[in-house]
């Protein structure tokens, strides 16, 4: 039986006073990959910030697993929007990928070699290698979402949870980052926002379909009732010996 | 000119600017690097306030400035937080208010002020030894307090979003650094008042982002340049009879022109080599 990681309860977040959705309930397991998808503005990122304790959920309630569980792993490692972040700001690539070591005795760990060398060979995972001493500023929003990956992973997290990590990363690095993925996935579990499922949809093996609301799915095979009762806007997908997507017998009717 | 140290006033100014440059160069680093320059302002007009209201009452203004400080700077955090209003516009408000405030109470205060203007303008020459001993009380909480937490300051600045979800108290690191800046406001107006002080957070601090884009760097070299500028200016203020504080803020101003024109020119051969190869 997979532990759960993140359990919601009836959930209902959004902002101000208007929410986005309402009476959402979802487990993610520690070896879940969860596509979360919908169309821009239908509350992606803003279930995947409820799932993390950014926003506070305006109902019901989000449980973890306990530390006593997850033996010093730490809960998430995050992959935001590269948008989000100050290029201008005054720190180095290498500094970045430790910061997803911190602690609140963050001036004894960081001292540590073993993330020191920890970082250095993620970066070099990233295809990132001597770029250790560079300003984020001096790179591409390709490179600094790969640097974004490193910290996400560099402290061992039980859930990686990527915000639309497909939207800056270059061609060559798409498949790495995927093979990088499916690796990881062996013990963690990952969570990732894209509206577009694309390449991923092989990858993937649930789906939560985000639109004002949310709807879960068990599989990664959806009816067409589904898709016209949620209205969710993805192609079927499954999985077989090859990475494909299928489309189920439908009709088509004239838009 | 050398006969000037030998005055206890003109130790005391030197030991300021010292002192001064060293507090600045590190929070300023941290306002620059955090876009809290608007925000630095509205405290310190904030302050007015404060010292008007204290001169008031009768007590030191250092206090009446710490405290408006402080709240405006709550002030500002709360009501961008609770009540939806956009953090410009609160510190919009704050900053005026805070200067209304303080030019009431010293016009209702009996009496001349004849200190209006070096609150204002800052007054270095007559720090007094309480002054001299509370900043050097606050350098030495700031440094050790960054020696020892330094990476979590720079990665909660960096990425406020990623140190939460590492569950880092990331509420109470930003209040405990703000409330730094605010005490590091209060206690420079007195050496460059309220309208310069500002550029004591900063212009060092833009000069040695040109030079390094190191955090911890541009601490060191910003903390250089200030001391280099605000003893100089100082010098000259001495030797061509001109205010003190405004004279140190004009050599800043110059050491940032003179090291974006060699950045610049540097820059220009660089990449007249580079074609022409």
């Amino acid at each position: 039986m997979e532990r759960k990681v993140v359990r919601l309860r009836s959930v209902a977040a959004g902002y101000g006073n208007d929410p986005v959705f309402q009476d959402v309930n979802l487990d993610v397991c520690e070896k879940d990959f969860l596509g979360i998808i919908g169309p821009n503005g239908g509350g992606k990122t803003t279930l995947l910030q409820v799932m993390m304790g950014l926003l506070n959920p305006m109902a019901g309630s989000v449980e973890y697993i306990s530390d006593k569980e997850i033996n010093g792993r730490s809960i998430f490692g995050y992959l935001p929007q590269v948008s989000r972040i100050d290029k201008k700001f005054p720190i180095t690539v290498i500094d970045v990928v430790l910061s997803g070591s911190m602690q609140l005795k963050p001036y004894l760990t960081m001292r540590r070699k073993q993330y020191r060398d920890k970082a250095e060979e993620l970066l070099q995972k990233m295809g990132l290698r001597n770029m250790g001493r560079k300003m984020v500023g001096q790179l591409s929003g390709g490179q600094l979402q790969r640097v974004f990956l490193a910290r996400a992973m560099i402290s061992n997290p039980m859930l990686l949870m990527l915000d639309e990590p497909n939207s800056f990363v270059d061609n060559n690095f798409e498949k790495d980052l995927y093979d990088i993925l499916r690796e990881l996935n062996k013990d963690t579990g990952i969570v990732i926002v894209s509206h577009d499922l694309g390449m991923i949809s092989s990858y993937v093996k649930t789906i939560a379909c985000v639109n004002r609301g949310v709807h879960y799915h068990p599989s990664n095979v959806i009816t067409e009732e589904l898709l016209e009762t949620y209205n969710c806007p993805i192609d079927l997908i499954a999985h077989g010996e090859l990475p494909h997507r299928v489309l189920e017998i439908h009709k088509h009717s004239a838009p | 000119m050398i006969g000037i140290l030998r005055y206890e006033f003109f130790q005391h100014a030197l030991l300021a600017a010292l002192l001064s440059s060293v507090v600045c160069g590190i929070i300023g680093t941290y306002i620059v690097a955090k876009r809290l320059v608007f925000i630095s302002g509205g405290i310190t007009h904030a302050s007015f306030g404060g010292i008007g209201i204290a001169y008031y009452l009768g007590i030191n203004p250092v206090w009446g400035a710490a405290m408006a400080a402080l709240l405006s700077a709550f002030g500002v955090e709360y009501m961008t937080k609770k009540s939806n209003l956009r953090e410009d516009s609160a510190i919009g408000m704050v900053w005026s208010l805070g200067m209304a405030l303080g030019i009431i109470f010293i016009y209702l205060s009996s009496g001349y002020s004849p200190n209006l203007m070096s609150y204002l303008f800052g007054s270095i020459l007559t720090v007094t030894d309480l002054d001299l001993w509370m900043m050097g009380v606050l350098a030495i909480v700031i440094i050790a307090f960054f020696i020892s937490a330094f990476y979590l300051i720079l990665f909660v600045a960096f990425d406020e979003d990623y140190a939460r979800t590492k569950r880092i108290p990331v509420a109470t690191l930003n209040y405990v650094m703000i409330s730094l800046v605010s005490l590091t406001i209060v206690l420079n107006i007195r050496v460059v008042g309220v309208i310069l002080v500002i550029s004591f957070l900063t212009l060092p601090q833009i000069t040695a982002n040109i030079l390094t884009h190191d955090f911890r760097k541009i601490i060191l070299w910003s903390i250089l340049i200030a001391m280099v500028g605000s003893v100089s200016g100082l010098l000259l203020s001495y030797s061509m009879n001109l205010p003190s504080g405004p004279a140190i803020i004009c050599v800043f101003a110059l050491i940032f022109l003179l090291v974006k024109s060699i950045e610049k020119l540097t820059g220009r051969i660089k990449l007249k080599k580079a074609l022409e190869r």
